[in-house]
């Protein structure tokens, strides 16, 4: 296991060196000045243009430049947005916590509601229960997540107004933005109406945060009822029966630990998808968190802010895949043995 | 005393094409301590058998006998929970692949300790846990495992096959089961390893009266401590008696074929061609009428399309219209 | 039924009708294969069927709601948009962005990464487990956000939007028949099939190919619905495919400042993205599960 962990972190450094190996390459064919591109100071202010060219080792070659950004990079210097002229790393971090808070909400709500169901459809199967629940799933999981968003927006915000269309708390509130995570804020500060803000934030972050979590939660669902009704029929299950043990315990002993495997492994793969239903979701709910900040960017052509939310995005979802991929060969480890047999 | 008594049992199968019958008329008897080898070809239906008896029924099987009984137990009159619980307390099966018959996410230890039940155990929970531990470390030293630490600390992907076997032959008489169904338990292993899982078997059934129903492919992996053996084609039940009176004087033709077959014989001169049956087994949607072996046998004749009566001569019994000899005084 | 020829004879069907009749089982499948036959249909000749010129603004009839509506003019069946134009027509002229764009950029780029996958699968040196994993990592980044990147180089403009798809779309396929071919060519009969002597063009192509094709199916319907989505959701955001053109995404974005005056906007072409990608998915998945039976019964 600790050979397997090696391995893999070793992968994600080299793969987060070639990360930013490309980032660096982006800033050339980004159009514009590449300094400009790379540390959001224009050429018109000219001394402090100077300054960073040297500081960039713009007048030698392409590897001391490389080397003086990769440098600058990790020590948190991301340079400065091109429009509002505010450091990219200060402003991403409350950001990130913003997408994190959405993110981890939406998939608990997918495991709480997806497995359960796929475990229920996998029990009945081919019952009139399980056609529903796969026909509901392959049908939300078709379904294109900006066009729900409006939907949902359409009848719960506009016709019931049971919430409000957007944003992530009403500015009367005056929270002070910490780790960008509304509820947490909300939490740490002294706001003597804390219990109001509460019940506002969370009266804005339903909405959203079911919107995203339907798509996991519907593959979820689905890769849960196959594999229970894979594992179902393995030998091992029929065995476990032949020995006489209880039904119960073959079912939480052998049975679910087992049917959990692929879900585990698709853990990632889930993510990835949230990431990308995420960026959209965040632009039509107005949540400030990085994806709504990355379109942004490109709609302005901002591309050191560009830079730095493609790179929070890539960083976030590979080391998610790694934590899974970790879990999985921890808690299931004749994957182990397949990955080095390889060799 | 016979403990199992099957008369008659059908297993007809839904396919596309129609029912299939499996198993056609069989019968068994298996008594208190005794092993009896089942021998048949694959797709004979023997391993169908061992499903019925442990009652591993699939809603799409149709199963009809005069008699499955266990012991005092109608199974067939049973539902499924009662069933279950008769055949996991009285009953075990070991099987040809065995670390597939383990759970591959969890070590072979716990799996061992859940299969001891826990009625035999006393105490709060911990002495409970313990004991379970102690005993099943002594499971796995009756079935020949000395580092007994090591196997259960290991996932069942890290076990040899010969090594799982035991292992499934540990959990199997766990709880003392009264017969032991083996379904090809030494099939994919080494001669070395196969000899010992059999003498552990015979062993086990001698120490303490256990049955097996060992089912197995050739003749040539009879063990000389079975005492009964039974030959099934094409689910049908050919010859039955003492395996001793089975092999020496067998009284089916196919009985005699199998022998023949398997039997290398030192004075067959070279190059003569292996004595073997004409033509294949049949497949289940073609399943010839009357004795399934008819239209491969050197001895058929007219009558044989109709199935023949299970008949008795002195202590063996056969399926067959023409048997080898005629015990005329019997007749 | 009554045989009529005395030697009953059991006929298997072959592979490819096996899975039609699987399919022709399911009557979703059915109905989804239906739907995407009128929906590539549509496709074809949308110039000659819709019943007004998608851009064409009628001053006096804005913001029409459908003709099943009380104050719907069955002229305008789906209705009008902000600026007064049919969204019937729309749909339907806009089925060519978001169905035939998608259609070429999933062709053109398996036809490449199904060619540099196969090549990297028969060929000993691309192995390297390594490269594999680092794929396998780089791959998990979602397609949009790469698309995104590639529209920031190149700015929004629709063949843009097309080669960004087509580009994330290839390593998907690389990796996936790469997979592929190296789960297969280490099985027995790959081993039996060189052993008799046969050559890699062969091999790749009659030996390997038609024990992956489930894996291609189910890429294709994946990579397909991928870049509709995808395109829609570049649309949508203001990336993709520009304003005036009817692309279904294009149109929802539109309708998001008017969702409360005229929601029929965007529910309609929203259905219409729905329908298609949903369709995709059923005739993907079942065709997957026939070949999976098949491949079972074997």
């Amino acid at each position: 296991m600790i050979r397997y962990t090696l391995r893999r972190l070793t992968l994600l450094i080299v793969t987060l060196w070639l990360l930013t190996v490309f980032l660096f390459s982006l800033n050339y064919f980004f159009p514009g000045d590449t300094l400009t591109n790379m540390t959001g100071i224009r050429a018109s202010d000219s001394l402090s243009y100077q300054l960073a060219a040297e500081a960039r080792g713009f007048d030698s070659s392409i590897f001391t430049q490389y080397l003086r950004f990769l440098g600058h990079f990790s020590s948190g210097d991301w340079g400065q947005s091109l429009t509002t002229q505010r450091d990219v790393f200060k402003q991403l971090l409350p950001l990130l916590g913003g997408t994190l808070e959405l993110s981890v909400l939406a998939m608990l709500l997918a495991m709480v509601i997806g497995a359960p169901l796929g475990l229920y459809a996998a029990r009945q199967q081919r019952g009139a229960m399980d056609r529903v629940v796969m026909g509901v799933s392959l049908s939300a999981y078709s379904v294109p997540v900006f066009w729900l968003a409006q939907l949902l927006i359409l009848l719960f915000a506009v016709k019931l107004g049971w919430t409000p269309i957007s944003g992530q708390l009403n500015p009367l509130f005056n929270i002070d933005v910490q780790t960008g995570s509304i509820i947490l804020d909300i939490l740490a500060s002294d706001n003597p109406y804390k219990s109001a803000a509460l019940a506002d934030a969370i009266n804005h972050l339903w909405l959203p945060v079911i919107v995203l979590a339907i798509m996991p939660g519907t593959m979820l669902m689905r890769i849960t009822r196959n594999s229970m009704l894979e594992v179902l029929q393995q030998n091992y299950i029929r065995a476990a029966r032949a020995r006489g043990l209880s039904e119960l315990r073959i079912l939480f002993r052998h049975v679910l630990p087992n049917a959990m495997q692929p879900v585990v492994r698709q853990l990632g793969l889930m993510f990835s998808i949230l990431m990308s239903n995420i960026i959209v979701t965040e632009v039509i709910f107005n949540w400030p968190g990085l994806g709504s900040w990355l379109v942004k960017s490109i709609y302005e052509r901002d591309y050191p802010v560009l830079q730095g939310g493609l790179f929070a995005f890539a960083t976030l979802i590979l080391f998610v895949n790694v934590v899974v991929e970790l879990f999985h060969a921890w808690r299931y480890p004749q994957v182990r043995k397949e990955l080095y047999a390889e060799h | 005393m016979t403990i199992l008594d099957i008369r008659n049992l059908n297993i007809e199968l839904e396919t596309d094409n129609g029912p299939v019958r499996v198993l056609d008329r069989f019968n068994l008897q298996l008594a208190e301590g005794e092993i009896h080898t089942l021998v048949g070809e694959s797709g004979s239906g023997k391993s169908l058998l061992a499903k019925a008896i442990l009652g591993f029924i699939n809603p799409r099987w149709k199963i009809t006998a005069d008699r499955l009984w266990w012991r005092d137990y109608d199974l067939l009159a049973l539902n499924n929970a009662q069933r279950r619980l008769v055949t996991g307390r009285d009953m075990a099966m070991i099987f040809q692949d065995p670390s597939s018959h383990l759970d591959p996410n969890d070590k072979v230890g716990p799996q061992l300790c859940e299969t001891i039940p826990s009625g035999e155990l006393t105490g709060i929970y911990l002495k409970r846990r313990a004991d379970r531990q102690t005993r099943a470390e002594r499971l796995l030293h009756r079935v020949g495992i000395k580092d007994t630490k090591d196997v259960m600390e290991s996932y069942p992907h890290e076990l040899s096959e010969g090594l799982a076997q035991k292992v499934s032959i540990a959990m199997a008489i766990a709880h003392n089961p009264k017969l032991l169904i083996a379904d090809e338990p030494t099939t994919a292993m080494e001669p070395s390893t196969r000899a010992q899982i059999y003498r552990l078997l015979a062993k086990l059934s001698a120490g303490q009266g256990m049955s097996i129903l060992m089912i197995t492919q050739d003749l040539t992996a009879v063990v000389p401590e079975s005492q009964r053996i039974s030959l099934i084609y094409c689910g049908q039940l050919m010859e039955t008696g003492p395996t001793d009176d089975v092999m020496q004087a067998p009284l089916h033709p196919y009985t005699d074929a199998m022998l023949s077959m398997s039997l290398f014989n030192q004075d067959t001169p070279v190059k003569t061609r292996l004595p073997t049956l004409s033509g294949a087994i049949p497949t289940l949607q073609h399943m010839p009428i009357g004795c399934r072996l008819g239209p491969r046998c050197p001895y058929a004749r007219r009558a044989c399309v109709k199935q023949p009566e299970l008949r008795k001569q002195q202590h063996q019994q056969f399926a067959c219209h023409y048997p080898l000899r005629e015990d005329s005084e019997h007749e | 039924m009554q045989n009529t020829n005395i030697y009953f004879q059991q006929r298997e069907p072959s592979p490819l009708r096996q899975i039609w009749l699987h399919m022709n089982a399911n009557p979703f499948a059915v109905v989804a294969f239906y739907i995407l036959s009128l929906s590539l249909l549509m496709m074809l000749l949308s110039p000659l069927i819709t019943p007004f010129n998608p851009d064409a603004q009628f001053s006096d009839a804005i913001l029409q709601p459908p003709s099943w509506d009380v104050s719907g003019e069955i002229r305008f069946l789906f209705g009008t948009d902000d600026l007064g134009r049919d969204i019937l027509s729309r749909i339907i002229a806009g089925s060519v962005y978001s169905l035939g764009y998608p259609v070429i950029a999933v062709f053109i780029a398996a036809v490449i990464g199904v060619s540099i996958g196969a090549w990297a699968g028969m060929s000993r040196g691309v192995q390297s487990s390594t490269l594999n994993h680092m794929l396998d990592v780089i791959l998990s980044i979602p397609s949009l956000l790469l698309a995104l990147v590639i529209i920031a180089i190149l700015g929004p403009s629709l063949i843009n939007v097309m080669l960004a798809i087509t580009l994330v779309l290839i390593p998907q396929f690389i990796h996936v028949v790469h997979n592929a071919i190296y789960d297969e060519r280490y099985k027995e009969y790959v081993t039996a099939s060189r052993l008799n002597g046969v050559n890699r063009w062969y091999m790749l192509t009659r030996v390997i190919f038609p024990n992956i094709t489930s894996v291609l199916v189910m890429q294709t319907t994946f990579a397909l619905s991928t870049a509709i989505l995808d395109i829609a959701a570049l649309g949508f955001l203001g990336l993709g495919v520009q304003a005036p053109a009817p692309e279904w995404g294009t149109m929802l974005a539109r309708s998001l400042d008017q969702v409360y005056l005229s929601p029929w906007m965007m529910i309609l072409p929203g259905l219409a993205l729905f329908l298609t990608i949903l369709s995709i998915n059923v005739l993907g998945d079942s065709v997957r599960a026939a070949i999976a039976e098949r491949v079972r019964n074997s």
